[in-house]
């Protein structure tokens, strides 16, 4: 991995230009291998040396910072003003965000989680970025204000382009206030009450920040139940708010003979740590782990835990956009269950991504979107010589990796 | 070696990629396109009535909301489905027609019209709502809908479509989605961008195909999110996915009135820093307050106030009573003269009622007026509205001021006498000037009106030839000739004389202008 200097990151690029070398685009480095696979002995250039936070607009709430810095230091600055960035931490952070990676990787790979039934996406939160095209050249999009509509939106054609098109180099970002009060609650029981349970939650008075399915496995790693069950999380300025949802939500849950637990929000933190998973480590997985993304129409979620597919997998999915994750070491699950799994969230109205599988599985990690040839013609133009992130396009589904590339 | 753009692959998916043919074809030379023949032959493809040739029909289609220039087309068509738009625009394609897709025309931008000769398609005959699927809150348009007809349909259902531009009864989606348009509730709940899921776009050369998903995550570079506010410069949405949001179970609507500018600013800072977030937060300065009054014949807000505030809360009852009881508490603290709460519809509509008509009381005083629309750091307001006030005097046009308080976007209204000489001139100098103490502060040109022809001039104020050189990229992708609403966004020679100018200035400094960029 390369670690440039900043003063040295534009030079490279234009020399890696110069001399047609192919590269990836890198924050911190913690998921590289995540999404389709790049060739084997691709030079990776991070921004990890771009680290600082450059202005906190603090009354404005909008943050801009260079692209390499650690997540975790961000949302410690950040709350040191008593704000944060209403993003959860990426699959595999540990509880405290210690392999978070970095806001450029964050934005790069664009995939949000749970929060984003309250606060949307990672792409809705970027309001402008910095980034270096292929050839070297420096270019701008968006701004510093919550509110633009100057020129195309770059800034969501680079949220989740995966390194593919130029390399991120500062963000600007909105921030929100720490919630005042927040409190969790976890319902489990049969999966047609939940159902019923995620409805109710969805239309409810008081938005929830966040309403995930777990499946039975993930239930169990958080030392539940072994079956499924929802995680929400209420946040508001006010205390009597909560309280009045959650007992409201609670005696609807009774009723359709579920067991609520209310969680304080130490608990809820613990819960939401075990979504985590069980880290980054490849010393522990060997490499030899499958790490899934999700996708069905949200109320196809219920069907989708409930699939025999999915049997023994953790795993979890938003409860109103359909997304989610799951994970398993290679042994139990072969490769034809995945493909049957993939198969499955494509009769369910979505689609599966791989982040990561195991050698020799060979699955295409995406699939081709309708608009394939848009997407190529977009690349064409931003790196012609086909050098960012070779393999990893996404929308098109990749090809076999043939070595010496 | 893995070979990504797979050239086969490229090819079978027909015209989408196709270079550029023949001579250039852009816009704008006289009289290049037979415009009879090419009614005759639209008349092949759609109903002899969705071609409209008439004179008289034509001069209905000469300008948008920004009446300032008026450009008649030479024809116009009124496509009823996909297939239709994909005939149109194939037929361009062959014979190198530019092209202006239209809602109903109700833009600030000058962005819906035809500067130079060209094909303008209206979508006031694409009216469908396609389907609504309430179990997965989600509705499909056709791109004529009206923005308030979403919220019809599914109102019942206890659902709505959050994002509300004030010309919400008469805009389409289509317009939203080309615009990228916010509203008075899109402090809380965002803009078109955040709500669209999908869309099936036909694209310059006439291929259909879609962008985004069923997710509002995809595995696909986000193509939905660049084309959301291209201002119809990259294809025409034919079919529009939205997110539907279940209705809030309680709304309350506080007014309070400040004697400066600074108190009201300071009283949107303590709201917003204690953690509460309005659904929406309006302010008026002292001009507009005044013509209300005037307009209303009674003294509807303190006449002698310099600001008022409206700021709307809604979600569960016990939250938004908490909010209004804290909301109320800092305004007074920031030096509120008074502090009105409403909670019935008809109270509330009473509090709302002197905002929603500013604008038509501003035009009771002055017989024309031109809407600005600039963005500055919330923090940054109470010192650029001071700033705006000072140009006023120094151009001598009265200027109002009503804006939205909890992002920061302004909407200066400079009034003017069009029988005055030279007033044209003076407004649009004027105009640029207020977007120059934007800029200077950190913000944007445009909040939520977009660049069109009335900005692109201003571009590059904020933008720079890379900045700008790489935005076209994506222009390239989709439309390579530059037919899709031609001159509109980005600076030309012809239209910016400060961009030409500037081009001979960084020639000078020997600075190798990127290629896609027509001048800087």
């Amino acid at each position: 991995m390369i670690t440039p200097e900043p003063d040295a990151l534009e030079p490279l690029v234009r020399e890696l230009h110069r001399q047609a070398t192919p590269w990836l685009p890198a924050g911190q480095g913690t998921r590289l291998p995540w999404g389709a696979p790049v060739a084997a002995d691709t030079p990776v250039v991070s921004c990890r040396m771009l680290d600082r936070l450059l202005e906190h607009a603090v009354g404005d709430f909008t943050v801009t910072v260079q692209a390499g810095m650690p997540l975790r230091d961000l949302q410690a600055a950040l709350a040191e003003q008593g704000q944060w960035l209403a993003l959860d931490w990426p699959w595999g952070s540990g509880a405290a965000g210690q392999d978070s990676g970095s806001i450029g990787g964050l934005v790069a790979r664009g995939m949000a989680a749970g929060l984003r039934q309250r606060y949307l996406g990672v792409r809705d939160q970027v309001i402008g970025l910095t980034l270096l095209r292929a050839d070297g050249t420096a270019a701008r999009a968006g701004g510093k204000v919550v509110k633009n509509v100057a020129g195309y939106d770059l800034v969501r054609l680079f949220a989740g382009s995966w390194g593919s098109l130029g390399l991120i180099t500062e963000l600007s970002l909105r921030t929100y206030p720490l919630p005042r009060q927040r409190r969790g609650l976890w319902l489990q029981g049969d999966l047609a009450g939940l159902e019923r349970l995620r409805q109710k939650l969805l239309a409810a008075a008081l938005a929830p920040e966040l309403v995930d399915w777990w499946s039975a496995p993930l239930a169990l790693a958080a030392g539940q139940a072994p079956q499924p069950g929802l995680l929400v999380s209420l946040a508001s300025v006010s205390a009597a708010a909560i309280g009045a949802q959650l007992t409201e939500i609670t005696s609807e849950a009774e009723a359709a003979g579920l067991q609520p637990q209310r969680l304080d929000c130490e608990r809820l933190e613990a819960f939401r740590a075990v979504a985590l998973g069980p880290g980054l480590d490849p010393a522990k997985s060997q490499g030899q782990r499958w790490l899934l993304r999700l996708g069905v129409l949200p109320s196809q979620g219920m069907a989708l835990l409930g699939d025999p597919t999915l049997a023994g997998v953790p795993g979890w999915l938003e409860g109103g956009s359909g997304l989610g994750l799951a994970w398993a070491p290679a042994p139990q699950l072969p490769a034809y269950r995945v493909e049957q799994l993939r198969r499955r969230c494509q009769e369910l109205g979505g689609a599966l991504t791989l982040l990561e599988q195991p050698p020799g599985a060979d699955l295409p990690a995406w699939e081709d979107a309708p608009s394939r040839p848009l997407i190529e013609a977009i690349k064409r133009q931003f790196d012609p010589s086909q050098q960012l992130a070779r393999g990893r396009l996404p929308g098109v589904r990749p090809g076999p990796i043939r070595s010496g590339s | 070696m893995f070979e990504p753009l797979d050239p086969a692959h490229t090819r079978a998916q027909g015209p989408v990629l196709s270079r550029a043919k023949g001579p250039a074809s852009g816009p704008g030379s006289c009289h290049r396109h037979d415009w009879p023949e090419l009614a005759r032959a639209l008349r092949q493809l759609l109903p002899a009535k969705a071609v409209v040739t008439a004179r008289q029909e034509l001069l209905a289609y000469d300008s948008d909301g920004l009446t300032l220039e008026r450009h008649q087309p030479p024809l116009v068509v009124l496509p009823e489905t996909t297939e239709q738009v994909a005939a149109v625009l194939r037929l361009c394609h062959e014979r190198s027609i530019p092209f202006v897709a239209r809602g109903s025309g109700t833009g600030l931008s000058g962005g819906a019209v035809a500067e130079v000769e060209a094909l303008v398609i209206a979508t006031s005959r694409m009216r469908q709502v396609l389907s609504v699927d309430l179990a997965n809150q989600r509705i499909t348009v056709q791109p004529g809908v009206i923005n308030s007809w979403v919220t019809r349909s599914v109102v019942g259902d206890g659902f709505y479509y959050a994002p509300d531009p004030s010309s919400q009864q008469v805009c389409t989606i289509g317009g939203n989605v080309a615009e990228n348009s916010g509203g008075v509730h899109c402090l809380k709940y965002g803009v078109t961008s955040n709500h669209v899921l999908a869309m099936e776009v036909v694209l310059p050369d006439g291929t259909v195909t879609t962008l985004g998903g069923p997710q509002p995550e995809m595995a696909a570079l986000d193509l939905r999110g660049v084309f959301i506010g291209s201002e119809g410069t990259l294809g025409i949405a034919t079919a529009i996915t939205l997110r539907l949001l279940p209705a809030p179970a309680s709304v309350a609507v506080l007014l309070a009135d400040f004697a400066s500018m600074a108190a009201a600013g300071e009283a949107v800072r303590q709201i917003t820093g204690a953690g509460v977030l309005p659904a929406g937060m309006e302010m008026m300065d002292s001009p507009c307050i005044q013509a209300v009054d005037d307009y209303f014949g009674f003294d509807e807000y303190p006449r002698e106030a310099a600001a008022v505030l409206l700021i709307e809360l809604d979600g569960q009852e016990q939250e938004v009573q908490d909010s209004v009881q804290l909301a109320t508490r800092l305004c007074l603290q920031a030096g509120a003269g008074s502090v009105r709460q409403a909670w019935d519809e008809p109270a509330r509509a009473r509090l709302w009622k002197g905002r929603k008509s500013a604008i038509t009381a501003l035009g009771r005083q002055s017989p024309s007026y031109y809407l600005q629309d600039g963005v500055v750091p919330r923090t940054a307001l109470p010192e650029v509205l001071a700033a705006i006030g000072d140009l006023s005097l120094e151009h001598g046009l009265s200027v109002a001021n009503v804006f939205h308080a909890g992002d920061g976007n302004l909407h200066p209204l400079i009034l003017y006498r069009a029988s005055d000489p030279g007033v044209q001139e003076r407004v649009h100098r004027l105009g640029g000037e207020i977007l120059r103490l934007c800029i200077a502060a950190g913000g944007s040109i445009t909040g939520e009106h977009g660049v069109g022809s009335d900005k692109r001039c201003y571009m590059d104020w904020m933008f720079t030839a890379d900045d700008q050189a790489t935005m076209l990229l994506v222009r390239q992708a989709f439309d390579p000739e530059r037919r899709a609403n031609p001159g509109k966004i980005f600076p030309t020679p012809k239209t910016c004389a400060e961009s030409a100018r500037r081009a001979v200035e960084l020639k000078v400094q020997g600075v190798a202008l990127p290629e896609g960029v027509v001048a800087f």
